[in-house]
C-alpha cells in the first residue's frame, strides 16, 4: 500500500469505499451505463458511467477490450485540487463529492480530470422522449432536488458519478455493481484488509488507469 | 485606462462563460488553498483596484482643475476627486511618488499574479500534456507584452487620427519596435515548447501538435497566427518606408491583435479535442453564433466604456 493510501485508510471511522472491475469478466454490454442513467436520471450529455470499447490488432489476430469507466474517486483528486470554491472535495468515506449548490460551473475540474469522468449539465432534457423525465430527479448525495425544471436542479454545474452514495447509505450497492450481468464489478471497504475488494486489489492482476498521473484511484481494474 | 477596461472585459467574458452566473460571488467568498484559480480570481480583483488607484493618482491634479468648470465633465470630476483640492506642484510631486509605489507593487502582480498566473492555470493541469509545461506561464507573460504593446500602439494611432492631433512618430516607432521584439521572443519560446513536446513522443502531446499544424483547423495556425500575427507585422516593420508610416504601423499592430486571437484558439482547443482515454469521443468545437455575437458585444462594450471615459475624464490632459 502506498503511503498516501495508508494515510487515507487511517483517517476517520467507517468504511472507505472502493470498486474493483474485472476486465476478463466484462463483455461490454453497457448494462452498467444504462442502469446508471436510470438510477441517477442523468440528462443528455451526462453519463456517469461509460464503457470504452476498443478493437486491437489486425485480422486474424484481433481482440476486443472493454473498459467500464465510472468516476475513479481518486485519493488524490486532481479535480478537487483545482476547484476554486471547494465545491468538489474528498469525503471521509473515500468518495469525491460535488456540492451542486456551491459549484459555479467554471469547468476547470473537467479539464483537470485525467479520466474524462466529469460532465457539464447544460440543462438539456429527455422530456421529448420520456414524459416523466422532468418530474423527479435522483436524490444524489441523499439530497432531494425536486423536479428537473425546478430551482434546485444541478443545471449549469459539473456532475459525475457518486458511487451511488444515496444507495450506499441505505445499505445497497451502486446500481452498476448490482446489475452487472457478468458480476464483473465488486464493491466494498478498502480499509478492511479482509474485504473482497482489498484482496482483489492486492492481487497480481490489479492495476489503475493512468497510474503515472499519481491520482490514486479507488477504482481498481483486474487485467 | 486601457488596462482597466481590458480587465473588466476579460472578467465579463468569464462571467458569461461560467455555468452559474448567479453564483459568481462564490469565487470570492469561498476559496481553496490548492486551487490556482482561487488565487487568480483574487489577483484579478486586486489588480483591478490597483489600476484604478494608479489612474486616480495620474489624473487627480487634472480632476481638481476640471472640477472648477461647469457641465458634465466638471460634475464627474467633482465627485471623483474625493475631496482633494490640492493643485500645487507639491501635490503633483506627491502623486508621482504614489504612482511609483503603486507601480512597484503593480508590476510584479501583473507579471507573476495576473499574466504568469493565468498561464499557470493551464500549466498545472497534468491531465493535458500540451499545457503541462513550466514554460507555459512564461509564454503567457510574453504574449501579454505582445498584445499589450500592440493594443496601445493601435489605440494611440487611431486616437491621434480621430482627434487630428500631432502624431509622435518616434513614439510609434519605439512602441512598434518593442512589440516586434516581444513577438519574436514569444514565437521563440513557443518553438522551444513544441520541440520538447515533440521529442517526448507522448501520444496526447503529439496529437495537440498535429491538430494545430495539419488538422482541419490548421489554417488558424498558418494563416492567422503565423501569417497575420507574425509575418505581416514583421515585414511591415522590416521595410523602412512602412516602418515610418503610421498607417502601416497601425495595420501591423491590428494584425498582431488578430494573431493573438488565433493563439488563444490554439491554446485551448488542441489540449481538449484529443480524447483522454481511448474510446472516449473526440472533441469538436467551433464558436457558435451566440458566442461570436456575445464576443463582439463584449468588445463593443469595452469600446463604449473607453469612449465614455475619454469624454468625461481628463485623461488626455495627463
Amino acid at each position: 500500500m502506498n503511503d498516501a493510501r495508508k494515510m487515507a485508510a487511517s483517517a476517520g471511522e467507517g468504511p472507505r469505499w472502493a470498486m474493483v472491475i474485472d476486465l476478463a469478466k466484462c463483455i461490454g454490454c453497457s448494462t452498467c451505463t444504462v442502469t446508471c442513467k436510470a438510477e441517477n436520471r442523468t440528462p443528455p450529455g451526462v453519463s456517469y458511467n461509460v464503457v470504452l470499447t476498443q478493437e486491437k490488432g489486425t485480422f486474424p489476430q484481433v481482440s476486443v477490450e472493454h473498459i467500464p469507466r465510472p468516476c475513479m474517486q481518486c485519493d488524490r483528486p486532481a479535480c478537487a485540487q483545482v476547484c476554486p470554491v471547494k465545491a468538489t472535495y474528498k469525503m471521509e468515506n473515500g468518495i469525491t463529492a460535488i456540492d451542486y449548490d456551491r459549484c459555479i460551473g467554471c469547468r476547470y475540474c473537467i479539464t483537470a480530470c485525467p479520466y474524462g469522468a466529469r460532465y457539464f449539465d447544460f440543462g438539456d432534457s429527455y422530456g421529448q422522449e420520456m414524459l416523466s423525465f422532468e418530474f423527479v430527479q435522483a436524490a444524489e448525495y441523499g439530497v432531494d432536488r425536486g423536479p428537473r425544471n425546478g430551482f434546485k436542479a444541478p443545471k449549469g454545474t459539473v456532475r459525475k458519478c457518486t458511487f451511488c452514495f444515496h444507495r450506499l447509505s441505505r445499505g445497497e450497492e451502486p446500481a452498476c455493481v448490482e446489475t452487472c450481468i457478468g458480476d464483473a464489478r465488486y464493491f466494498g471497504d478498502l480499509s478492511d484488509p479482509n474485504s473482497v475488494v482489498s484482496k482483489l486489489a492486492a492481487g497480481p492482476r490489479a492495476f489503475y488507469l493512468k497510474e503515472t498521473m499519481g491520482t490514486l484511484p479507488r477504482v481498481i481494474y483486474l487485467k | 485606462m486601457v488596462a482597466i477596461i481590458s480587465m473588466v472585459l476579460a472578467l465579463t467574458f468569464i462571467l458569461l462563460d461560467i455555468g452559474r452566473m448567479d453564483r459568481f460571488w462564490h469565487a470570492l467568498v469561498y476559496g481553496n488553498i490548492t486551487s490556482v484559480l482561487a488565487y487568480e480570481v483574487r489577483f484579478y480583483v486586486v489588480y483591478l483596484i490597483l489600476l484604478a488607484a494608479e489612474l486616480w493618482f495620474a489624473i487627480r491634479h487634472d480632476l481638481v482643475i476640471a472640477a472648477q468648470g461647469t457641465g458634465l465633465k466638471a460634475s464627474v470630476a467633482r465627485f471623483l476627486k474625493f475631496g482633494s483640492t490640492d493643485t500645487s506642484e507639491k501635490g503633483k510631486e506627491k502623486d508621482r511618488r504614489w504612482l511609483k509605489i503603486l507601480g512597484a507593487i503593480g508590476i510584479p502582480i501583473a507579471i507573476f499574479g495576473v499574466h504568469g498566473g493565468t498561464g499557470l492555470l493551464f500549466a498545472v493541469v497534468k491531465a493535458r500534456a500540451y499545457w503541462n509545461t513550466a514554460l507555459f506561464p512564461v509564454v503567457f507573460v510574453l504574449s501579454a507584452l505582445v498584445s499589450g504593446t500592440a493594443l496601445v500602439t493601435a489605440i494611440y494611432i487611431i486616437k491621434t487620427k480621430v482627434t487630428g492631433k500631432q502624431l509622435d512618430l518616434s513614439l510609434v516607432r519605439s512602441l512598434a519596435g518593442w512589440m516586434i521584439l516581444f513577438l519574436m521572443i514569444d514565437v521563440g519560446l513557443q518553438f522551444f515548447e513544441w520541440i520538447v513536446g515533440f521529442y517526448g513522443l507522448q501520444e496526447d502531446a503529439l496529437a495537440a501538435l498535429y491538430f494545430q499544424l495539419q488538422g482541419a483547423n490548421a489554417w488558424v495556425f498558418w494563416l492567422v497566427q503565423m501569417g497575420i500575427g507574425v509575418a505581416v507585422p514583421v515585414c511591415l516593420y522590416a521595410v523602412k518606408s512602412t516602418r515610418n508610416s503610421p498607417t502601416a504601423m497601425l495595420i501591423a499592430a491590428l494584425a498582431v491583435v488578430a494573431g493573438i486571437l488565433g493563439v488563444r484558439f490554439n491554446i485551448v482547443l488542441p489540449a481538449l479535442v484529443h480524447p483522454l482515454l481511448p474510446g472516449l469521443p473526440e472533441g469538436q468545437y467551433y464558436p457558435t453564433l451566440l458566442e461570436w455575437t456575445a464576443s463582439v458585444g463584449v468588445i463593443a462594450l469595452g469600446m463604449m466604456l473607453y469612449t465614455i471615459a475619454v469624454r468625461v475624464l481628463p485623461i488626455d490632459e495627463a
